[in-house]
């Protein structure tokens, strides 16, 4: 009876209209308050559920309430929230299919670079949760090793790493809202180019970067668990590329070690393991 | 087994950790005794809010919360869930958790908002049961919260005073009274507060609450966004005068106020707190 009665209330709680055949359904189960009907009472838990929802979006994704305003937002949330059940308890999980989510809507083909902001806004969201890296005793041994022996090596992102290539400038939407640039008149040109960039946390601290397109094919090849050995060869097709177009500086533009170095340095890059670790 | 929770002085008027108050709380701005930690706010990862936490930690005793396990529900119960703050305990050190008697997920969907119970014989078996479970993993026994609920059940055949001292009993564990859901319950369903109160088992009562709520007209709801109401503070005293010594923390999660704020409200529940204890100045800590 308990978990009958409980299906029914979560069916009433998704309802698009007040007093709808779930709601109704529930009605009878329920007894009038002295001054709330059973109807009412129905939809205070409602508008709860769905403020509780829509809060914690808000949350995770303040530019993209921003970009749509909040008329918009919540009704997208209302969507979102019966479309997609939340399945897990812990709320910081909810926004986790939004961006996909927004994606197949029709009606915001016009701001079609919604779901990529959110996806970056969610990359800035799970950074802040994202466990520490392992911590790194010897760089400049794990340096030479990798030279020594790169097909036997395979570099680490950051736990708190999100990749994103956007058909859009996404980040450059995404800081003109935190410098508040749109307020004072900037619009997105909408020829502008797509952006790659690395959402990471260093320390205590959480940022977005963009990511020249030099390192790119590197940092997806280390993303897919690949060997050191075809990130330099990843390398030196880019360099020859880049030779074959002319390019004078080209010669040097893409050192491998450096490269790996600055991948630490930036801290999207945190750590190696070898084949033989792995074994042992 | 290890029992997870070790005993911390747990007394007088406490606070709910918040976010917004981490550097107030780490630069000692306030004498605040202990801290009630949400739990749910540090399960999903490691990261910052573990970090702060440990903080948080080293400085001051707490307790847990959670809104996340869903005690009253027909489902199984979240193992994972509970793992994730089985761990956490284990990592803490609360001096205790407490959970609510109420349901936030059905046929695996998660509502994230606290929902009603009838209260049945159904219904306390089932939290008897459920209670049960996390009180053998936890080793040691746990708090239940009395909920605001602004529907009734038809399935109903007790007293909600009632259904709450079934349950303390048959489960043994510990009661954390919410003395702002108790009023707002009780202006919600027209019963009388005091009856309520003197009618729970003072033995089970561990800790209480106190919050702000919303004022629709023609009903409360428990929103925990503003400060405590006079009326509350009127039952709080009851509640002091009738459970002594029992430690109470303030709860705000809207609209979250400056710090201290938050320390006026807390002073004033320990001073109501003390007022009503026999032997003044001297709070008996009253640890499960
Ligand atoms: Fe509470």
């Amino acid at each position: 009876m308990l978990r009958e009665l409980q299906e029914k209330f979560s069916r009433a709680l998704y309802e698009e209209e007040s007093a709808g055949p779930q709601a109704r359904s529930l009605q009878t189960e329920l007894c009038p308050l002295p001054k709330l009907s059973p109807g009412e009472s129905i939809d205070v838990y409602r508008s709860s559920v769905s403020s509780v929802f829509e809060e914690a979006l808000a949350e995770i994704f303040p530019v993209c309430l921003e970009l749509v305003g909040e008329p918009c937002f919540s009704s997208v949330a209302r969507l979102y929230l019966r479309a997609r059940p939340s399945r897990h308890a812990d709320l910081a999980r909810v926004g986790d299919e939004w961006p996909d989510f927004v994606e197949t809507l029709a009606f915001l083909s016009d701001v079609a670079y919604l779901a990529d902001v959110g996806r970056l806004e969610l990359g800035l969201h799970h950074a802040h949760a994202a466990p520490w890296p392992p911590p790194l005793k010897d760089p400049q041994a794990l340096g030479e090793a990798i030279a020594g022996e790169p097909e036997a090596w395979r570099l680490l992102l950051s736990p708190s790493a999100t990749l994103l290539a956007s058909p859009f400038p996404v980040l450059t939407l995404w800081e003109a809202h935190q410098d508040r640039r749109v307020d004072r008149g900037w619009k997105l040109d909408p020829a502008a180019p797509g952006e790659q960039l690395v959402v990471c946390r260093q320390g205590g601290d959480i940022y977005a970067d963009l990511v020249e397109p030099s390192l790119w094919p590197i940092l997806l090849s280390i993303a897919a668990g690949e060997n050191v050995a075809r990130q330099l060869e990843l390398a030196e097709g880019l360099r020859a590329s880049s030779r074959d177009q002319g390019d004078l500086n080209s010669e040097n533009s893409m050192p491998i070690l450096t490269t790996i170095q600055a991948l630490f340095e930036r801290g999207w890059v945190v750590g190696g393991v070898s084949a033989a670790s792995l074994e042992g | 087994m290890t029992p997870p929770f070790k005993n911390r002085p747990i007394a007088g008027a406490g606070l709910g950790l918040r976010s917004p108050h981490y550097g107030d709380l780490m630069a000692g701005a306030a004498d605040v005794p202990w801290l009630e930690v949400l739990a749910d706010n540090y399960a999903h990862g490691d990261g910052l809010p573990l970090w702060h936490l440990e903080g948080i930690r080293e400085r001051y005793p707490v307790v847990f919360h959670g809104v996340g396990l869903s005690l009253g529900s027909a489902d199984p119960l979240d193992s994972a869930y509970l793992d994730t703050i089985l761990d956490l305990a284990r990592r803490f050190e609360p001096a205790w958790y407490s959970e609510h008697l109420a349901w936030t997920a059905s046929g695996g969907r998660h509502h994230h908002e606290l929902l009603p119970l009838p209260f049945m014989e159904e219904t306390v078996q089932t939290l008897v049961d459920r209670v049960g479970q996390v009180q053998d993993r936890l080793g040691e026994r746990m708090l239940v919260e009395n909920s605001a609920a602004y529907t009734a059940f038809d399935a109903s055949h007790m007293t909600e005073a009632e259904f709450v001292g079934r349950v303390l009993e048959e489960a043994d564990c510990f009661l954390l009274l919410d003395v702002n859901n108790l009023y707002v319950n009780a202006r919600n369903h027209a019963f009388d507060p005091l009856d309520y109160l003197r009618g729970l088992p003072p033995h089970r009562v561990a800790q209480m609450h106190l919050a702000g709520h919303d004022d629709h007209g023609h009903y409360l709801v428990d929103a925990h966004g503003s400060a405590v109401a006079e009326p509350v503070w009127e039952l709080y005293a009851e509640a002091a005068r009738l459970f002594p010594g029992v430690p109470v923390c303030v709860e705000w999660d809207r609209e979250v106020p400056g710090f201290e704020v938050l320390v006026a409200e807390m002073r004033r529940a320990g001073q109501a707190m003390r007022f009503e204890e026999p032997d003044s100045g001297k709070v008996t800590p009253h640890a499960p």
